[in-house]
């Protein structure tokens, strides 16, 4: 298990490299390709040509593109000096890169903007688990019903339903909507958990619904599938001949059996969006890493984009990683097969 | 010397104020309704206290005023830094807005020139202190300039106005001086101190409207101790009556009163409220719906989206809270004499009638996102003719075919030609394309596009002269409009035989008249007051030659809450002078 | 059906007329049709025919195991004077386990892959039993040390795929005998398995069924099974019964053309190596549309026999000759004498 767990994490580190190697390729390159000078992206658009070349020279952009990973990825490891004309900047390590946009080191800003998406995230994982599973299982168990068929058609509606739709009829409705349902007379705004838990937790519940119903509606289908396949299974019905109580046949027996998809499913899932929620958090104005990318793309703020692809891939590995080891937990089977 | 604008980032400036259509004859009243800021004060009160609460969808690019490039920060850089000259207050029903105004800021007068506007003079205020306290002198004016020149550090904003015209440039336009953080013995003789309250510029040329540049929010004061170069956005010493008292770059500003600013020494600001508050929502329609449900007062960035539109539109009493005035941002068609058929001025001209500027509208908004454009100068700027229309578009703008038949005939190509347009993929770009394309079809001109990334686009696309020829390119869509109210800042650029450079030239279809050129010299000495003249003229004379075709003036719809006090946007202002609003209600 | 009180020597489970239905979209599936048989206390009763004769279908009947699927299950049931039809579910639920127990086919698939044995054992004394965890273990361990499991302390924390075929049947039987049940129905219980564990496996059922007392109801398509193992036979054709019998007469003196056939296709160490298997040739007809007459008349080589084309126009009725012998057809029992293959 050990050497399984080793060179798991060999195997993720190699991807990370590979993705920052690719990142920094595509950020680097792609401006070359279409003829655009890099130092624009690292500046204003009244420079003329002679100051981008010494911008150019100031990042280094001159010199050749692996002397310019290499300092990159050993920016990561030792921490880098920067300048920003007046003073010099320490970027420590791990320096993901420094934004001369905002004149910020980039991990300062995706470590200000991690939280907000990880409690987006998190929180809404826990509903759409709770509920995508609960209505899939309950759809599963009574087949045909007639709460089957809703939840079938709700499920329809949330999986076809785009987040931006939902989203943008939560805001209107929770702020400007009617009186009764005006419960965000004053928007709905971010507030840091550390600052006041009880609005952080009021301004996280919309979105956290808005994320929540696509993917709880995702689940209730996976769940509902998964379950009526489990329940046709020879050891339900071994359970059922035990004499066992409906209880204990669905809630031990069956729901024992959906849970590595589902597992499987969440910890992609999640460390997917953990790389930023970008749209839910653009319609809420949440300051999330999908937030901070969506802003650093549309003000060309490169750094920016390559810190916060590198981490969005990293976590998106170790949510891999986690998946994988869990599934050696949960399903005996993969465990000794190793 | 120019503001390309996307739609993200639109330019609505205080400064972009006047015109010459003065036909409303503004006065003060609290006239509420529909366009009633247009038509005087809304809701004149002298109440103060509150918080003004405004709306964006996304931060300045910087709000160092030196290394700011956006319209809507430059308005509310009003807040917190002063300038040498400013556009007049407005809110006060008392007081006649004049288009294109300058009055006299942090100087005690307009600036002082000599005869050929190479030197320009002002005297400081007295009594006038920066928000740590101290006063502000000529010193910190000229500190304010010299960082500009730093552009390894400060960039991003209009330094391009400045570098070569306060130093001495090389052959690449490049300055001497290299700013205060590499050169730390004074430098920037050009600019001269000769007492703390006196501030002389010496230009390397001549100059007439350059008090609109002294109206510029980064000519404001920075005192040098307080300088922080690039990280100066998020710590700005305020000489206005606000202060940055918090910034989350991202999500939002408060500001609250300057302390050591007084009434006394500001006759442009008169400020009611004790705070203002920007909230940044990277959702426009969220902005809107709190506008509606009146949680915010104002967007700080501009109109608002097509769905609150149509129902401000079509609900009176949201309508009789919202403005429609124009933004200053012109669409407009280069039409390049380098290309085959169109060297032949009655070619250009076939198109001029030909196009269908009632379509071209619809695609770039509608009535309520624009006007028809006859002539290249927007109504915000002087000189702008609202009788001239060198090319007819017919009684209900769809197009002059009759006259586009003739002057294809006139030009030799009786059955059209075929030429190619070059267009941006931000915005309604793809569709103005597709508008000209059919537009062009009826007088059997056959037009293909060539589609450009933006961010290359007015570069090193068709701002280089060799490859617009290269590439064949008889049309290009350009969004163009002015950084201060003045022909110098918006036509002499699209014209200036002076200017034609291999890459990055303003002077896109490479004209070099000795009638264009001329008008522009004169331009450059005359009186402000005969500037007007001069523009319209040289106006009339490029809409003669056919080079550029206007086709639309943008109109913002703005929303105000009703609480809101001394709200003006007369004489043609593109967005409301913030500094001067009050509340109501008081909160 | 006369009613009376049920003394000792009466049948344990007693079927009668049984009928099990799946509505489909294709129409309805008639799985049983009709079928009746006792189990005596300690009997092993054999159900043997082909696949989709309905053999295991009674088995899940008598658990009431069909309830949650669209099957409808009529006539009786009557396990200890109880009809296990229209018993309530919860009293069928009190029943499943303790006092009818059953032993599946395929013990990879028909144990949680997920759970040790050993739990799956003890859940299944713990469900009928009100005894500590501990108590369950114990009771567990001994359960699978008697059904021959080696180091039965260790092997009750492994998993269902860490055993072999014949350990994980054994595991099954365990389960199923943890509640010393009264009935254990024994679904194909040693198909899935090599020669020589079925062996095994048989003569632990044989010995458990000494130990417990329990009666076993062996649903298999193996005749040989049904030879070693049962004392009565059922043969199920096309979810009826065609003949039954006790085991030694059966195998003497098979009546129906069916089990002729049965008999014929079973491997036997004494025939000839030639025609060692003789397969019935055909298949048995879709239980959607049963011929109106004898329904194994398309595949039986008898039919001309009986005169009048009864055989395709009237379905015979099971005849009971009064001592305990039954057989379905329309042949004489002259006719059957004369016509049977000598047994060799």
């Amino acid at each position: 298990m050990l050497r399984y767990l080793l060179g798991r994490i060999a195997g993720a580190l190699t991807v990370v490299v590979v993705v920052s190697v690719v990142t920094f390729a595509i950020f680097q390159l792609a401006p070359r390709l279409t003829g655009a000078n890099m130092a624009f992206y690292y500046t204003g658009k009244s420079t003329s040509e002679a100051q981008a070349a010494a911008v150019a020279q100031k990042f280094g952009f001159d010199k050749p593109l692996p002397e310019q990973y290499w300092t990159f990825m050993s920016g990561i490891v030792a921490g880098r000096d920067l300048s920003d004309g007046v003073t010099e900047v320490r970027c420590p390590a791990p320096c993901l890169g420094y934004s001369f946009r905002q004149n910020r080191p980039v991990l300062e800003m995706i470590g200000e903007a991690f939280p907000v998406t990880l409690g987006l995230t998190l929180g809404a994982a826990v509903l759409w688990l709770l509920f995508g599973v609960a209505a899939g299982v309950l759809s599963a168990v009574r087949r045909g019903s007639v709460f089957d068929r809703l939840a079938t058609a709700v499920a329809l509606i949330g999986v076809s339903v785009p987040e931006f739709f939902t989203g943008m009829l939560l805001i209107y409705l929770l702020t400007s909507g009617p009186a009764w349902l005006r419960l965000y007379p004053d928007g709905i705004n971010y507030v840091p958990l550390t600052e006041d838990p009880v609005g952080w937790f009021a301004a996280m519940v919309p979105p956290w619904t808005c994320l929540a119903l696509l993917f709880a509606a995702l689940y209730a289908r996976l769940t509902r599938a998964t379950m009526l396949e489990t329940l046709s299974e020879d050891y339900v019905r071994t359970a059922w001949a035990k004499g066992l109580p409906p209880r204990t046949v669905v809630g031990r027996h069956g729901l024992r059996a959906v849970l590595p998809p589902i597992v499987t499913l969440v910890g992609l899932d999640v460390g997917a969006l953990l790389g930023g929620v970008v749209l839910v958090e653009t319609l809420f104005s949440f300051p999330g890493l999908g937030r901070l990318a969506y802003r650093a793309i549309t003000s060309q703020d490169l750094p920016v984009i390559m810190g916060v692809t590198i981490v969005g891939a990293l976590l998106i590995v170790c949510a891999n990683l986690i998946v994988d080891l869990l599934y050696g937990v949960l399903d005996p089977r993969v465990r000794n097969a190793r | 010397m120019r503001l390309l604008i996307s739609a993200g980032a639109v330019v609505a400036t205080l400064v972009t104020a006047g015109c010459s259509a003065s036909a409303d004859k503004d006065n003060g009243g609290d006239a509420a309704g529909f366009d009633a800021a247009r038509k005087g004060v809304v809701n004149a009160s002298d109440a103060t206290g509150g918080t003004l609460r405004l709306g964006g969808t996304s931060d300045c690019d910087s709000w160092d005023p030196a290394a700011t490039y956006n319209g809507f920060c430059w308005n509310m850089q009003r807040l917190m830094t002063r300038t040498l000259v400013a556009s007049p207050g407005y809110g006060d029903p008392a007081r006649t807005m004049k288009p294109g105004e300058l009055v006299p800021d942090l100087a005690t007068a307009l600036g002082e020139s000599n005869a050929d506007k190479t030197v320009w003079t002002y005297k400081l205020r007295p009594g006038v202190k920066f928000s740590s306290g101290a006063a502000i002198t000529s010193t910190d004016i000229k500190y304010g300039f010299q960082r500009m020149w730093a552009t390894d550090v400060i960039s991003g904003g209009p330094a391009g106005y400045f570098l070569c015209l306060l130093d001495t440039c090389d052959g690449e336009g490049n300055p001497a001086y290299q700013g205060p953080y590499k050169d730390k013995t004074g430098g920037l003789a050009r600019i001269e101190t000769p007492d703390p309250q006196t501030i002389v510029f010496k230009l390397t040329s001549s100059f007439a409207d350059f008090d609109y540049l002294m109206a510029l929010p980064a000519t404001a004061p920075v005192p040098k101790a307080a300088d922080t170069g690039g990280t100066y956005t998020r710590k700005v010493t305020a000489s206005g009556p606000f202060v940055m008292s918090e910034y989350t770059p991202g999500q939002g500003v408060t500001w609250t009163r300057n302390p050591h600013w007084s009434q006394d020494t500001d006759e442009v600001r008169r400020p009611k409220v004790d705070k203002v508050t920007l909230t940044l929502l990277s959702n426009p329609d969220d902005l809107d719906a709190r506008l509606k449900n009146g949680s915010l007062d104002l967007s700080a960035g501009g109109g608002v989206q097509p769905t609150f539109q149509s129902e401000i539109l079509n609900t009176a009493s949201l309508k009789a809270n919202a403005d429609n005035p124009v933004s200053g941002f012109v669409g407009l068609f280069a039409i390049f004499p380098t290309a085959p058929s169109l060297d032949n001025v009655h070619c250009r001209r076939a198109i001029a009638y030909a196009l269908d500027k009632r379509d071209l509208l619809v695609q770039s908004g509608g009535s309520f996102g624009g006007d028809f454009a006859a002539t290249l100068l927007p109504p915000a700027v002087p000189g702008h003719d609202t009788k001239a229309n060198a090319y007819p578009s017919g009684a209900d703008w769809t197009g002059d075919l009759d006259k586009a038949k003739h002057e294809l005939v006139e030009c030799g190509k009786p059955d059209g030609f075929d030429t190619v347009m070059a267009y941006t993929n931000s915005g309604s770009d793809p569709q103005i394309f597709a508008s000209v394309q059919a537009a062009l079809k009826r007088v059997g001109i056959t037009v293909t596009g060539k589609q450009q990334d933006e961010s290359v686009y007015y570069g090193s696309y068709i701002g280089a002269p060799a490859n617009v020829k290269q590439q064949q390119l008889g049309i290009a869509a350009i969004g163009w409009a002015p950084d201060y109210p003045s022909g110098n800042g918006f036509l002499s650029l699209l014209v200036d035989g002076a200017r034609i450079q291999d890459e990055g030239t303003t002077n896109y279809v490479s004209v070099n008249d000795d009638v264009l050129n001329g008008l522009i010299k004169r331009a450059t000495t005359a009186p402000l007051v005969e500037q007007a003249g001069i523009f319209q003229e040289l106006d009339k004379q490029t809409m003669e030659r056919a080079i550029y075709i206007p086709y639309f003036y943008q109109k913002f719809l703005l929303y105000r809450n009703p609480r809101l006090t001394n709200v003006d946007l007369r004489a043609d202002l593109g967005s409301y002078d913030l500094v001067n609003l009050g509340v109501s209600d008081g909160k | 059906m006369p009613v009376e009180t049920t003394p000792p020597a009466d049948p344990l489970l007693s079927v009668r007329d049984l009928r099990v239905q799946f509505p489909t979209d294709d129409g309805l599936v008639r799985a049983v049709d009709g079928l009746s048989f006792d189990v005596a206390p300690g009997e092993i009763v054999g159900v043997v025919g082909e696949s989709g004769s309905g053999k295991s279908v009674t088995g899940q009947a008598i658990l009431g195991l069909l309830r949650r699927t669209r099957a409808r299950v009529t006539g009786e049931i009557r396990f200890d004077g109880r009809d296990l039809v229209t018993a309530p579910e919860a009293e069928l639920r009190r029943l499943r386990g303790a006092e009818l127990a059953m032993v599946f086919q395929d013990p990879l698939s028909a144990l949680h892959p997920y759970y040790t044995v050993g739990s799956q054992v003890s859940e299944a004394y713990r469900v009928h039993n009100r005894v500590s965890k501990r108590a369950a273990r114990e009771r567990a361990v001994q359960m699978l040390d008697r059904v021959g499991i080696p180091e039965p302390h260790r092997r009750y924390g492994a998993y269902p795929h860490e055993f072999s075929g014949g350990m994980r049947q054994r595991v099954m039987i365990a389960m199923a005998l943890v509640c010393t049940p009264r009935l254990l129905i024994a679904d194909e219980p040693t198909t899935a398995l090599d020669v020589t564990v079925q062996a095994q496996i048989l003569e632990l059922l044989g010995d458990l069924r000494d130990e417990f007392g329990s009666a076993v109801l062996l649903v298999t398509h193996d005749l040989g099974v049904v030879a070693e193992t049962c004392d009565s036979v059922v043969v199920m054709y096309a979810g009826q019964c065609v003949e039954q019998a006790g085991v030694e007469d059966l195998f003497a003196r098979p009546q129906a053309p069916y089990t002729w056939g049965l008999l014929g296709s079973m491997p036997r160490v004494d025939r000839d190596r030639r025609d060692r298997l003789a397969p019935i040739g055909g298949q048995p007809p879709s239980l959607l549309a049963i011929p109106p007459g004898c329904a194994f008349e398309p595949r039986c080589g008898y039919h001309e026999e009986v005169p009048e084309s009864r055989c395709v126009d009237e379905r015979p009725a099971l005849v009971h000759d009064g001592q305990g012998r039954a057989v379905r057809c329309h042949l004489t029992a002259g006719q059957r004498l004369t016509l049977r293959p000598v047994a060799p």
